[in-house]
């Protein structure tokens, strides 16, 4: 069974092949279109690490320190974001 | 470690309820087997549907250790296990590298095992045997580490016999799982699951609830340690933790979503749809579970001082002692948040057994030793090596019982699995990743991790050098070797 990364253009007829490179085509596009998303991920990535806030801060709300409010509202916008990126991705890879 | 915990007659008689209906559950996924195939027994057939999958993806990424080992380390370094809550996310976020691609190819494709993916996409048997080895025993450390704890829980339930009961509830416990998890397959399993999920689930939400209702609120406890000499675990992380930090998200999100029995999940979701809409809801579970232990944690740390060094992992105990001791209601509510423990650990364990059993039956033995044997003769085969698997790792939890310190030791499974991300995240993407560069990374990959693990180096401190776990290293390297290797003009 030949692997299915493998592209054995040779065995192909010329539809097969329009037909693979029509695909390859949508898909490259479709990751194009998403790319932005692995851009959204670093930017949350430097926000949940509290890197910016200063040393021994200890003030608090509700109980939880200030800072560890800022690093789980990270957090949750990093949930909501992945919550809405599978959720639209029924139809892309 | 929970000595602290006797339970009456009433407790052992729910408990024995509870364990009665997962065999129960196992004799129903028994009946409804469709045909006698290793798909059927390890994948479920045509799949799981929304509702079973989610449930079962949940109950099996949090384990007891999410209950007891994150509030026992929030007890130890305060507001900054907040990691918890983000690696716990962060496996939600790598599966989107990888997992609705491989769930499309393992339906077209028919795989059983992660390692199938592997076998196709590279045609190399020495690089899928070897990832076969690390997914075997990265697993046979976890379900050694789940059923240890399992001992420890029952341990608990004993009082004064804690020791006797380590010993039976190891073994009962082993018992009940393999019982179900042979007659049914991943269908009793996903169905217990279903079950264990809503009661963990369920045993969360109850936790926070008493908390609050025995402590007061979480402001007052935090208040309480401001005002204490542990100020210092309200304060932000400092450079060293923010590193590990950094560490943690990458390698337990990296490493986690490489679980095989996570892995199989994601093949066994009915549709995209279905295994996209699990997944988008997992994505919130994180703030109910892993922060309601980190809370727990902080409660312990306010209001029961003077815990020190393995005597932390006792802090949820002492917390639920507590609770215990101030009602017949807190003392029910301690009952059904030790059935949600047991329930973590043998959701998490059961999942495991199973996934070692298809590896070992799919990737070795039939690769190697019978490659013309039935599928029936397979799947019979795959039930007895369940069978020898958890015999012999009941022994050694047994053994080991007093050594905990040996788990310690080769608790390295997120720095060996993640050693297969290039094999798997970058190779369903990109077909220029050649075969020869990934096996040469893997096992570099490999040599760095547990060398900086196990070697004799001073610059490591903690298991970590400068702040990030070996596998991390290995990782670096071996993404190296495998993208360099596969970009060079040479042919491979």
């Amino acid at each position: 069974m030949p692997a299915p990364f493998m592209i054995t253009s040779c065995r192909h007829s010329r539809p097969r092949m329009a037909f693979r490179k029509e695909l390859r085509m949508k898909e490259s596009q479709e990751k194009r279109s998403r790319r932005w998303i692995a851009f959204v991920y670093l930017g949350l990535l430097v926000l949940v690490i509290p890197w910016y806030w200063p040393g021994g801060d200890v003030r608090q709300v509700l109980g939880f320190p200030l800072w560890s409010l800022a690093t789980l509202g990270a957090v949750f916008a990093t949930s909501l974001f992945t919550a809405w990126v599978y959720w639209t991705s029924d139809d892309t890879n | 470690m929970f000595d602290v915990l006797p339970f009456g007659i009433g407790a052992w008689f729910f408990v024995a309820i509870y364990l009665c209906s997962l065999i129960l559950i196992g004799w129903f996924g028994y009946n409804a087997r469709r045909e006698d195939t290793l798909r059927d027994f390890y994948l479920g057939g045509q799949g799981f549907g929304f509702f079973v999958l989610f449930l079962t993806l949940y109950a099996t990424q949090y384990s007891g250790n999410t209950i007891f080992g994150v509030a026992g380390a929030t007890y130890r370094e305060g507001f900054g296990w907040l990691i918890a809550v983000h690696y716990m996310l962060a496996m939600i976020v790598c599966y989107l590298i990888f997992a609705p691609k491989l769930h499309t190819l393992a339906r077209a494709r028919g795989y059983v095992t992660p390692v199938d993916f592997v076998r196709e996409r590279f045609g190399s048997p020495p690089l899928s045997l070897l990832a076969s080895i690390v997914m075997i025993v990265a697993l046979n450390n976890y379900l050694l580490a789940q059923l240890m704890t399992m001992g420890r829980v029952l341990q608990g339930f004993a009082g004064p016999y804690g020791d006797v009961a380590y010993n039976y509830g190891v073994l009962g416990l082993t018992l009940i799982m393999v019982i179900y998890g042979t007659l049914g397959g991943i269908r009793a399993i996903a169905w217990t699951d279903v079950l264990q999920g809503g009661v963990l689930m369920l045993g969360f939400l109850v936790l926070l609830a008493m908390l609050i209702q025995q402590f007061g609120p979480l402001s007052a406890a935090t208040e309480a340690i401001a005002t204490s000499a542990n100020v210092a675990r309200i304060a932000p992380p400092d450079a060293d933790m923010q590193r590990q930090w950094l560490s943690y998200i990458l390698i337990v999100g990296l490493g986690g979503a490489l679980y095989p029995h996570a892995i199989q999940r994601i093949y066994a979701a009915k549709s995209k749809r279905v295994l996209n809409r699990s997944m988008a809801v997992m994505a919130f579970l994180p703030f109910t579970t892993a922060l309601i232990a980190v809370v727990a944690g902080i409660y312990a740390l306010a209001y029961i001082p003077g815990l020190e060094g393995a005597a932390t992992d006792q802090a949820m105990a002492r917390v639920l002692r507590v609770v215990q001791e101030s009602s017949a209601l807190g003392y029910g509510l301690v009952v059904l948040i030790f059935s949600a423990v047991l329930a973590a650990l043998m959701s998490t364990a059961d999942s495991a057994m199973l996934s070692i059993s298809s590896m070992f039956t799919k990737d070795i033995y039939s690769v190697h030793f019978s490659p013309t044997a039935p599928e029936s003769g397979l799947t019979r085969i795959g039930k007895r090596c369940s069978w020898a698997v958890l015999a012999a790792l009941a022994v050694l939890a047994i053994l080991l019982k007093d050594q905990t310190s040996l788990i310690t030791l080769i608790d390295r499974k997120f720095d060996v699995l993640v050693q297969l991300v290039p094999a798997f995240m970058i190779g369903i993407h990109w077909p220029g990743l050649k075969t020869g560069p990934t096996l040469t990374g893997l096992v570099a990959g490999l040599i760095v991790a547990l060398s900086l693990a196990f070697g004799p180096f001073d610059f490591v401190v903690g298991g970590k050098v400068w702040g990030f776990h070996p596998g991390l290293y290995g990782l670096a390297v071996n993404l190296a070797i495998a993208v360099g290797g596969s970009l060079s003009p040479r042919k491979s």
